[in-house]
């Protein structure tokens, strides 16, 4: 389980990454949209999910739920502080923010799942070692 | 999280040998297939009345749809046998399905005032970048920017259109709302039945068809709010102290959002943490499984007030003075017969009687029925009960709380029988259909066995409480879309109108302060950029047959520099509730036989001088009157 979760992540920061980019190079319309959407409503939750509950604490279903209602505040929040700077709300400013934070929470939830199943490895490895007759 | 198992229902003859998957995934596909059949009846009805077929016919089409869209959910929700996971499925596609009945109506636009009221404000963030620009249309709206931004984000990443954004937006956040309800209603009740049930008198309620699926800040504020006591109450409990404190940032971000999206949302959001932590305080439960509730309702609270009165200095006057105050005020004056109640369903025309029944039907099943299930909530909740009878301790709390907000219930119709308080016995039962839902359920789940010929009667009830509730929530001629040639007065905005305001942006200038009636004005917000006035300040300037001395000190005062003509008042009033142009105030609305507005007085503006037609397209004429506002001109009949 947790192979796959590191996967998503590490695709999750791709995408980030991937969706600052486009908003300096020519891309396609629709990459455009899908990009924007999944920005917006999708990767910064899981994101932040994943970095906040590496352990997998929560149902996957419940899991999509809680990226989408993440994602939908952290980009209320995002919006409206960049909106209040001087520098303002913007096509470059957003997708570099919103970006950022999705790569960051990314990295640290990689991070925190790939401790958690180290942690996990040597619980196992443990237990295994005191079960063995000396 | 505690799921009712029960034994599954014997088989149909006949049907002994499949399996019970098979079975329910035919029961499943038979409902999403009536779900599409009620949308396509919905999408002939608005054809229908959009070709300018009989309203009536079309008005029950419609409704004949909505029926074919809920009853085999609820059927389905209600059934024993239903999973989990396929009941919570399911209200999420009902509250999708509904979304879609909206949509269908006006693809690709927007109708709603407050629709526009937003659309103007995410056109300035585009615009500008920046917050708390003007919004004419309501300045208490910029100060709430959280919707806005969210949808010039979208706008800006992706390039589309700020109306799909918009659609976009509300579209998940209902998914959102829909799915967060149910499972706090499933923790409420301890079953997944009962939520299910909750979830279809959620769904049930007024402003859930049409003004709950507007592009409007409450819809993407009350989602928040319940992802916020969603989340809270689902990590709270959990085991690893890091985890746990780590998962409130989530929380926090979801509470600060309400705060700058919508002010309502986070008064009642804190109100609900509030009496959830004395709930949780008055009936004992253990200090480690009350935790955070209390520090988040202060949070709340604090936020909320902080940003009402600091930042959106505007909000205290329209939700006080405008609203609420007026409201209170001709309620008591009703109850100490200090005046009159207002006729519901008054309107420049009356609604079929069969349209007012249904209602009163919606409303007599919801007020027979609250009895009982607060009974049940009572005997949950009370202490010392024998071992069954009462609901497990992490339970209490919660189901004393959705009994306090079911109990506000009927007190929350009585604004309805004031002049101005039916806006707001509507928008509240956005509110008050959570604790109703949750208590309701209990009734559902816990009250009686349901075998089917129960289950049916269940699904009946529920479907005539969600139809009357259409009913009382949407007046009549506002349930389909208007005719593409509109008899008399239009209540949506007109291609033409939106022409005259584009002609006016890029003629006049943007911000441009107009006079213009209640829908030319939305068309000039938002697609003209420009400033309009107040209409219940200045819709005198329409109602006299001269530009006499009061004419042109409301033009001063209000420095009114164009004024939008619109020959079509003079056709008939609108079929809109009240039946007025400019204001609620003006004479002649709210009369059940209204005269239009006499050709006389619209034609005094191109009759005097300092008064300059800029602009003539079809019904629709702009004049300049700057050199009246400014004082260098003196208005005189022209020979």
């Amino acid at each position: 389980m947790r192979p796959a979760r590191q996967t998503l992540l590490a695709g999750t920061a791709i995408l980030a990454v991937t969706a600052i980019v486009a908003e300096n190079v020519a891309f396609p319309q629709p990459a455009r949209i899908v990009l924007g959407l999944l920005l917006v409503f999708a990767l910064p939750g899981y994101a932040a999910v994943c970095a906040i509950l590496p352990a997998r604490e929560i149902p996957s279903g419940e899991q999509v739920l809680a990226s989408a209602g993440a994602s939908l505040a952290i980009t209320t929040c995002v919006a409206v502080l960049l909106a209040a700077t001087p520098a303002g709300l913007s096509r470059g400013s957003a997708a570099v923010t919103l970006g950022a934070v999705t790569a960051v929470a990314a990295a640290c939830g990689w991070l925190r799942t790939r401790q958690g199943a180290r942690g996990a490895r040597g619980a196992r490895a443990a237990r295994r070692h005191e079960r063995r007759p000396s | 999280m505690m799921t009712t198992t029960r034994p599954q229902p014997p088989a149909v003859r006949g049907e002994h040998r499949r399996p019970a998957r098979f079975r329910q995934h035919r029961a499943l596909a038979a409902t999403l297939l009536c779900v599409l059949a009620g949308l396509a009846v919905v999408e002939v009805a608005d054809v229908r009345a959009f070709d300018g077929g009989g309203y009536t016919v079309s008005a029950v089409l419609l409704l004949g749809g909505l029926a074919l869209v809920f009853a085999p959910v609820a059927a389905r929700v209600l059934a024993r046998g239903t999973g989990r996971t396929e009941r919570l499925a399911l209200i999420v596609l009902l509250g999708l399905a509904l979304y879609a009945v909206k949509i269908q109506g006006s693809p690709g636009t927007f109708t709603f005032f407050d629709e526009y009221i937003h659309l103007r404000n995410t056109q300035d963030i585009l615009r500008s970048g920046h917050l708390f620009q003007y919004n004419p249309l309501l300045p208490t709206a910029a100060y709430y920017p959280g919707l806005a931004a969210v949808t010039a984000t979208i706008v800006n990443l992706t390039g589309l259109s700020p109306v799909t954004a918009g659609l976009i937006v509300v579209g998940v956040a209902r998914i959102i709302v829909s799915a967060c309800f149910y499972l706090v209603a499933e923790k409420v009740t301890g079953s997944s039945r009962a939520a299910g049930a909750a979830g279809l008198v959620y769904a049930a309620n007024p402003m859930f068809l049409f003004f709950s699926a507007s592009f409007s800040y409450e819809n993407l504020g009350l989602p928040l709010a319940a992802f916020a006591v969603w989340w809270l109450s689902r990590t709270r409990g959990l085991t690893r102290r890091r985890s746990r404190l780590a998962a409130q940032l989530i929380t926090v971000t979801a509470i600060a959002a309400v705060v700058v999206t919508h002010h309502v949302s986070a008064f009642a959001l804190a109100g609900l943490l509030a009496m959830w932590f004395v709930a949780e305080l008055a009936l004992r439960r253990p200090r480690p499984g009350r935790r955070y509730v209390g520090a988040f309702a202060a949070i709340t609270g604090a936020a909320a007030l902080g940003w009402f009165f600091l930042v959106a200095k505007p909000a205290a006057g329209y939700i006080i003075g405008q609203n609420i105050g007026p409201a209170l005020s001709q309620a008591a004056a009703v109850l100490l017969g200090r005046s009159g109640s207002r006729q519901l369903y008054s309107g420049t025309l009356a609604p079929p009687h069969w349209y007012i029944l249904a209602g009163f039907a919606a409303i007599g099943l919801l007020l027979v029925a609250l009895v009982p299930a607060v009974c049940r909530a009572w005997r949950a909740v009370r202490p010392g009960r024998p071992r069954g009878a009462a609901a497990p301790r992490r339970q209490r709390a919660a189901i004393a709380v959705a009994a306090v907000i079911a109990i506000a219930f009927p007190l929350t119709l009585l604004p309805r029988l004031t002049a101005v308080g039916g806006a707001i016995s509507a928008r509240s039962s956005e509110y008050v259909f959570f604790g109703l839902g949750c208590v309701l359920g209990l009734l559902i789940d816990k009250g009686v066995r349901l075998p089917r010929v129960k289950t049916a009667l269940a699904t009946a009830l529920t479907t005539v409480v969600f139809l009357g509730e259409v009913t009382i929530g949407t007046s009549f001629f506002l349930l389909l879309p208007q005719s593409s040639q509109p008899q008399g007065f239009p209540l949506d905005v007109q291609p033409d109108m939106v022409a005259a305001a584009t002609w006016a942006r890029q003629h006049l200038g943007t911000n441009q302060v107009f006079a213009a009636d209640s829908v030319n004005e939305l068309a000039l917000a938002t697609a003209g950029d420009e400033n309009v006035a107040n209409d219940d300040v200045i819709y005198p300037i329409y109602f006299t047959a001269g530009l006499d001395s009061a004419v042109i000190k409301l033009i001063k005062e209000n420095k009114i520099h164009y004024v939008l003509v619109d020959w079509r008042m003079t056709a008939g009033r609108p079929k809109q509730p009240g039946g007025y142009y400019f204001s609620q105030w003006e004479p002649g609305a709210g009369n059940s036989d209204p005269q239009p507005l006499p050709a006389a007085y619209l034609a005094k503006f191109g009759a005097y001088t300092c008064s300059n037609q800029v602009y003539q397209s079809g019904p629709i004429q702009i004049y300049d009157v700057s050199g009246i506002a400014s004082g260098t001109c003196a208005p005189e009949v022209t020979p």
